[in-house]
């Protein structure tokens, strides 16, 4: 009898071949209920982008903003979706350096899922503007006039952030993609996705050569992608740590933003794969190991943040200047309570379940938690902007925000506009790393060879397996 | 070379067709009269400001006004500073008058009535011919009522009405009727003398508000605050003394809650008090001695101790100054307050010194009162009156019992109305003959015994309106009327009768033309005749008699249940709407006002324990049921009101008028019954008793600055009058004796310098007042081996030493203002000055509610305590043009920028409106176009071409008006010199009646603004938070504020 060797981290796949068809399958004629979703993403992303189409016309003053609470609802977005997008640069660049085993076969929609989230990020800061059509003019470009933006400006530094960050999340992306999509090019037979991977594949042939510039420019750029992950949110945090405004003026905020931008990113990544891996019954590729990892980590960076939120109650206690305490109190006790004890609530309290493994290995538990985290990462975003402005130094000008319908059509169609993104990536671009999850997996026994030996661990992905 | 235009020839071209598009851009309505180009007018310069004097007839006060126009378009309004009656100033209804002028609801054109709700356009000459009908058939059965007519309209009127039969009435709803019948009573005159307040260093109102509505508000304003700020160690003192506190009882340094209906009770009990300490009571001592002060205490409400306390101040010294009653303390007893006043006065010796008898307040003398307006009612509806020409007053919204007055009006066959707007009253009218606006007319206008002040046109009329004058004279020669005069315009008639009556006794010498130029030029003429001494009634009416014996146990009734759940309710008038005929004005009602901050909206003010027991917040519908009916309004906690008592401002709820005023809030006069007081026939308006329910419905308030409270801040601070000399002395200020007001003590021995000499301030270190918060941060600071930020408290301190920023402006201006909260009086003239000046966007009502109002400058008001020892904090607050901005680093596209001369500047072309900036200034005074607002035609014709307009998703702020700073140096530049300090004024400084805002460039140490900013009174708001900003506040001095810690050595 002929010993099966199992993967560890893929007790249920068997052999590369079956990686090869299960992974494909994804990119076959969608069903009825992926086109019915499809719809619902597009009319809720078609009624977003009417609100802003009104705004852009009527004026900004569609929004709720009013003069204390300049920043609302886009802001606490466009925070929310650069935080996402830090759990893809995380998970397949800091994880791929540290060799973490379990992150072949998540990262892949990680990755996507950061692109789609900065491409959505990056729609606010334009969609807040009060004259978007002059968006421009934050960048340097060589006006005749001479008229340079002002690089003090930590809005500035954002352009250039979330640029970057952009620019490189998606060429890792895509560099990442490039065998896999050769295998797709070769198992299609769909004129348009023949052309369309022809050409992201860049003619790939799986040559030892090939593969040997393609794990070091694969190495390089994860290298490169790292102090991202760090660069980012901070900067992102600098918005609000650089100006003088109690409750935002925090030297604590970048390492702050970051820990929760990998707490909001992880959550989101498990939001995402749990529905995946039933749909597409990938129940094989994600298992709950690799949800107890995630989990782990979901929980480190929880703590982190609710330590933070302790630190900042501290701070502002120890600080001895009135308005910085009083905000941490009226966060607490004031107009916006509710807001401030959903964030509490579900960043700090409810997270601590995941101290235990049961919980950690339940698939709706976790998805679960991964939903209250999702939305307590949001309201920590909008606690921290619309609190801090709405009873800022001067009483006379203390006035609450609510957002109006544009608004949340708006953060709605956000949404709308990374799920179409995401679902069009799940039926034209390989969801899971193929090549990568081959590395994991038990080399294919040679007819002729020894019996029962297998190269689990070859460094080269085995390309002849397709 | 192609045969096509070259280029130099297509910007030619374009050139050419620009201009005409320019000139073309202009031509909407009546604009190609007003600016004939193809052959240029005298006086109109493109570009230049023409400026024109004239008199203000918003209010009956009669403010002297210099109006500036560009391009034949009146742009701004400024006060006169050669008027006794402005001196310079004005207050928001004089600054607003520009959009009565160009108000987009003004009756257009002649009309006659088609039916209901509609008209039938005709022409003048169709219009005058129907009206010199309709004055032939009812000779001998029809009125002119008018408003009050002083000077030549008043001659012309006389003569209109005798030559042809027609009975007149001239009705004032704010008639001041008691004082009238007062001074019949106890002086012999049928007129309200001039109080003057400039000589006054305690001064006791009740319930005068006569920094608001009160015969000469801003004259009166203006001398207020000259005797009564501090002042080289000394301060006035204010008394007010009434149920309800409108701007005036705020601005009060005592406040003596009486109950409704007692103030005479108090001011005789003061008298008393008074006599018994030796002052002279002369023919009131029969009045005064029967007065028993221990019962008045009792049924004031306030303590024996309390009147003890202020007669001791009132006496101290001849310059005390009573006024009252007002229009909201007028109640049954009114005409007894009025008595008490005189007689208090007369006890402290004021009558002659600050009581002057010989020059009377002229437009409050001989007009009709509202029992006059009653019997014409009256006479209306059996039908006596065939014809009725209205001209001003609106009856039909400022009488109670509306229905009545509507059914007289019915009753009248006919009823032309010469109102520039569709009132109420007009919009019954079967004819409409609309009167120029005053700023389109010529005139005169007599507000003050002695002062006659020309009205003139500024620019061509905005619609085909005619002036009344002008239509009486046509109609007399239509009707052959046997009038004295050959003018055949009222413009000649006007210098007619200047050259006849006028001019004669000016003392301006030379002929009439030179005469009467210089009058222009001036705006006034003074009259130099001794006037006519007021001469003593030949016997004193019995009523006035039985009165005087009796007014001590007078008390005022007032009717409607007495419960729990029922309140006095008081009527006031409104400081923005007056009695209500400025409602219309955009700029008024959005601007917050000066008590409550609400806007565009009427609400009800409510003790804030009354409110509590009822679980009243505020924004809470409140349902107020008086025997007249029930009215619904927004609840607003006003701690200057009495717990039994409830209090709604006159001026809103139309129901015609225009755009702007139509439907918003309600008129309080329906609530009140129609009783008219029998000894001075006014209309009683504090005279019930009203239920209040809470509907518990909650609507967003439309209100500007939702909270009262400084939450310990130290934004808006006090200073205790022995700190203030104490800090001054300290400064070498010379300080003088104090004279009135609470007693200080003072502090050791200091050099004093020459009187006069406001000292420089330069090279006096004073350890800058700290807020105990910020001290233990310094300490905090030092201890952790950092250096602490030395903070000096006075903008000299900038830029500070050791910095860079600003280095580069070494030879520029620094250009700053101080702002003395002694002197400002919370009027908010300084805000519609803003708008005028900065073509500021209307929001309307569902904005400002939001919170998007975009006033550049707004007062905040400030409550502290409560009952008897309420402070309230006025601040002006805008832009504090830091010297380290927190709002310029923050923007990514440096549309926030500093100029060289110290301004925080604002670049709207740049802006692309990510109001970062608006996030990082502390003061929260950046305010965002969140739509693009605009000015229904005409308003738009009064933009300052010299301001942007500016679009949707724009900061804008405060410039410290730079085109003004800008204009300056130009011209300065021309003369080949520096600006000179006092050059430039801001709009807000240039119309404040107080004077609280003084600015100029504070680098020079000989400048007006460097030498009130080195007070001792100074600081800087939000300190410690190194703004640097460029505004030094003066430090109120009140008897609340606590005394400060015995200063630390340093």
């Amino acid at each position: 009898m002929a010993t099966v060797i199992r993967s560890e981290t893929h007790p249920d796949v068997s052999e590369y071949g079956e990686v090869n068809r299960d992974v494909l399958s994804l990119l076959g004629k969608p069903g009825r209920s992926y086109y019915i979703l499809l719809a619902i993403v597009l009319v809720v992303l078609a009624i977003g982008a009417f609100a802003w189409f009104t705004q852009v016309v009527l004026g900004i003053g569609m929004s709720g903003l009013i003069t204390p609470v300049s920043w609302g609802a886009y802001i606490t977005t466009f925070v929310f979706w650069v935080g996402i997008a830090h759990s893809g640069t995380l998970i397949s660049a800091v994880l791929f350096l540290f060799r973490a085993r379990w992150r072949q076969s998540i990262y892949r929609a990680a990755e996507a899922m950061t692109v789609f989230a900065v491409m959505t990020a990056g729609l606010f800061p334009i969609i807040h503007l009060g004259r978007p059509w002059v968006f421009y003019y934050l960048l340097p470009y060589p006006s005749q006039r001479q008229i340079w933006p002002n690089f003090r400006s930590p809005l500035l530094w954002d352009v250039f952030a979330v640029g970057t960050y952009l620019t490189v999340s998606a060429t890792f992306f895509l560099l990442g993609m490039i065998p896999d999509i050769a295998a797709a090019r070769d198992g299609t037979t769909v004129p348009w996705r023949k052309k369309l991977y022809t050409v992201m594949s860049f003619g790939w042939r799986g040559t030892a050569n090939e593969w040997r510039h393609f794990s070091k420019a694969y190495l390089y750029l994860a290298a490169l992608a790292t102090p991202l992950v760090l660069s980012v949110h901070s900067v992102v945090s600098w918005d609000f740590a650089m100006s003088i405004v109690p409750g935002w003026h925090t030297t604590i905020f970048a390492p702050y933003f970051v820990a929760g931008a990998i707490f909001s990113g992880l959550a989101m990544v498990i939001t995402i794969i749990v529905p995946i891996r039933k749909i597409f019954k990938l129940e094989a590729y994600f298992t709950p190991r690799h949800f107890d990892a995630m989990a782990k980590m979901v929980l480190v960076t929880g703590m982190v943040v609710f330590y933070a939120y302790l630190t900042e109650f501290f701070m502002a206690w120890y600080s001895f200047e009135t308005p910085e305490r009083e905000i941490f109190v009226w966060r607490l006790t004031g107009d916006y309570w509710w807001a401030t004890w959903i964030m509490l609530t579900c960043n700090g309290i409810i997270p601590m379940l995941l101290w235990s493994r049961k919980v950690r290995v339940s698939i709706p538990a976790l998805f679960t938690i991964t939903i209250f985290v999702n939305i307590g990462m949001w309201f920590e975003r909008f606690v921290i902007i619309v609190t801090s402005l709405a009873h800022e130094y001067e009483p006379w000008q203390w006035r609450n925000y609510q957002p109006s319908w544009v608004e949340m059509a708006i953060v709605a169609g956000s949404f709308a506009w990374f799920a179409m993104w995401f679902l069009l990536f799940l039926r034209v671009l390989p969801a899971v790393s193929i090549a990568e999850l081959k590395e994991v997996l038990p080399a294919p026994l040679r007819r002729h060879g020894r019996a029962g030996v297998a190269e689990s661990h070859g460094r080269i992905g085995p390309a002849e397996g397709k | 070379m192609s045969n096509g235009p070259n280029r130099r020839e297509f910007l030619k071209v374009l050139g050419v067709t620009g201009a005409g598009a320019g000139l073309t851009g202009c031509g909407t309505g009546g604009a190609e009269r007003l600016i004939p180009y193809v052959t240029p007018a005298e006086e109109i310069v493109p570009g230049t400001s023409t400026w024109y004097r004239t008199t203000c007839r918003e209010c009956p006060a009669g403010c002297g006004m210099n109006i500036r126009t560009r391009e034949g378009r009146a742009v701004k309004a400024e006060g006169n500073p050669l008027s006794p009656i402005s001196h310079g100033r004005l207050c928001a209804r004089g600054q607003a008058s520009l959009h009565g002028l160009y108000d987009p609801d003004r009756v257009p054109r002649p009309l006659a009535r088609k039916g209901e709700d509609d008209w039938n356009p005709v022409s003048w000459d169709d219009a005058e011919r129907q009206l010199a009908d309709q004055l032939q058939q009812n000779r001998g059965r029809t009125v002119l009522l008018s408003g009050n007519y002083t000077g030549t309209m008043d001659v012309l009127a006389d003569q209109f009405a005798a030559s042809l039969g027609i009975e007149r009435l001239s009705w004032e709803p704010f008639g001041y009727e008691p004082l009238r019948a007062a001074n019949r009573m106890v002086f012999g005159v049928d007129a309200v003398p001039v109080n003057d307040f400039r000589n006054a260093d305690v001064v006791i109102s009740f319930g005068a508000d006569f920094l608001e509505t009160w015969l000469s508000p801003v004259d009166y304003a203006h001398s207020w605050v000259q005797s009564h700020a501090y002042s080289q160690g000394r301060k006035g003192h204010m008394v007010w003394v009434g149920p309800h506190q409108s701007l005036t009882g705020l601005n009060a340094d005592e406040w003596l809650p009486v109950r409704p209906g007692t103030e005479h009770l108090a001011a005789l009990a003061i008298a008393r008090l008074i006599a018994d300490a030796g002052g002279n009571a002369g023919s009131a001592a029969a009045t005064i001695a029967n007065v028993d002060v221990a019962n008045a205490a009792q049924r004031t409400g306030v303590s024996v101790d309390r009147f003890r306390q202020v007669a001791r101040i009132f006496a101290a010294n001849g310059r005390s100054l009573a006024v009252g009653p007002g229009v909201a303390s007028t109640h049954a007893a009114a005409t007894a307050v009025a008595a008490a006043v005189a007689i208090l006065n007369q006890v402290a010796g004021n009558i002659g010194s600050t009581v002057r008898l010989e020059n009377r307040e002229e437009h409050a003398a001989g007009t009709a009162s509202y029992a006059d307006m009653q019997r014409l009612l009256q006479r209306m509806q059996q039908g006596e009156i065939g014809a009725l020409l209205v001209h001003g007053p609106n009856p039909l919204y400022n009488m109670p019992e509306n229905d009545v007055v509507e059914a007289a009006l019915a009753a009248v066959p006919f009823i032309a109305s010469f109102s520039p707007m569709l009132d109420e009253t007009s919009s019954k009218a079967h004819l409409l003959l609309p009167d120029h606006h005053f700023l389109e007319s010529w005139g005169d206008f007599v507000p003050r015994t002695g002062v006659t002040a020309l009205v003139q046109p500024v620019m061509t009329p905005v619609f085909q309106s005619k002036q009344t004058g002008d239509v009486m004279l046509s109609v007399a020669r239509r009707l052959n009327a046997p009038i004295t005069t050959q003018a055949n315009t009222y413009y000649d008639f006007l210098r007619e009768r200047w050259a006849r009556d006028i001019m004669p006794g000016s003392g301006i010498a030379g002929g009439f033309e030179d005469a009467w130029r210089e009058a222009l030029k001036v705006g006034y003429v003074q009259s130099t005749a001794p006037a006519a001494p007021a001469t003593a009634a030949a016997s004193t009416p019995d009523s006035a008699a039985g009165m005087l014996a009796s007014m001590n146990v007078m008390e005022a009734a007032f009717t409607g249940e007495a419960g729990d759940d029922s309140y006095y309710l008081i009527a006031y008038p409104s400081y923005r709407f007056f009695d209500g005929r400025l409602a219309n004005r955009a700029w008024l009602q959005e601007l917050p006002d000066p008590i409550s901050k609400f806007c565009w909206s009427s609400w009800v003010e409510i003790n804030p324990a009354t409110a509590d027991r009822l679980r009243i917040d505020n924004g809470h519908i409140i349902e107020v049921t008086t025997s007249r009916g029930t009215m619904s309004l927004p609840a607003w906690r006003h701690p200057g009101t009495r717990e039994d008592t409830i209090a709604i401002q006159m001026g809103q709820g139309h129901e015609g008028l225009g755009r702007y005023a139509h439907d918003r809030g309600v008129n309080v006069m329906r609530l009140l019954e129609p009783a008219a007081d029998p000894l001075s026939g006014a209309l009683v308006t504090a005279q019930l008793r009203a239920t209040i329910h809470n509907t518990r419905k909650w609507e967003r308030p439309i209100q500007a600055g939702l909270h009262s409270d400084q939450d310990g801040r130290q934004i808006a601070r006090n200073i205790t009058l022995e700190d203030a000399r104490h800090r001054d002395e300290e400064r070498g200020f010379a300080l003088l004796p104090i004279t009135a007001g609470p007693q200080v003590t003072p502090r050791g021995e200091h050099p004093v310098r020459a009187p006069g000499d406001y000292g420089r301030g330069v090279g006096v270190h004073v350890e800058p007042d700290v807020h105990p918060f910020d001290a233990r941060v310094k300490n905090l600071q030092g201890s952790a081996g950092w250096s602490p930020t030395d903070v000096d408290a006075s903008p000299m301190g900038w830029p500070p030493p050791g910095t860079h920023y600003g280095e580069y402006s070494e030879a520029q201006p620094r250009w700053a203002m101080a702002i003395d909260l002694e002197r400002c009086i919370g009027c908010s003239a300084c805000t519609t000055a803003c708008y005028a000046e900065n073509n500021i966007g209307i929001v309307g009502p569902e904005q400002v509610a939001k919170g998007r109002i975009l006033h550049w400058i707004r007062i905040e008001r400030y409550f502290e305590g409560e009952g008897e020892n309420l402070e309230t904090q006025f601040l002006p607050m805008m832009c504090q043009h830091c010297g380290t901005a927190p709002c310029e680093p923050v923007c990514p596209v440096y549309a926030a920028y500093h100029t060289p001369d110290g301004l925080n500047a604002q670049v709207y072309n740049r802006c692309v409106g990510t109001r970062y900036c608006a996030n990082n200034c502390p003061y929260k005074v950046r305010v965002f176009n969140w739509y693009s607002y605009e000015w229904p035609e005409p308003l738009n014709w009064q933009l300052n071409p010299d301001v942007t307009v500016r679009e949707k998703g724009v900061m804008e702020k405060c410039t410290f008006c730079v085109q003004r700073i800008r204009d300056a140096e130009n011209t300065a530049r021309l003369e080949d010199r520096g600006a000179r300090d006092g050059e430039v004024t801001p709009a807000c400084a240039q119309t404040c009646p107080g004077d609280a805002l003084v600015f100029g460039n504070i680098k020079d140490p000989n400048s007006r603004v460097a030498r009130v900013a080195a007070s001792g009174r100074g600081y800087r708001v939000f300190e410690g938070i190194n703004t640097q900003s460029a505004i030094t506040y003066l430090k109120k001095v009140s008897i609340h504020a606590e005394t400060a810690s015995a200063p630390e050595a340093h």
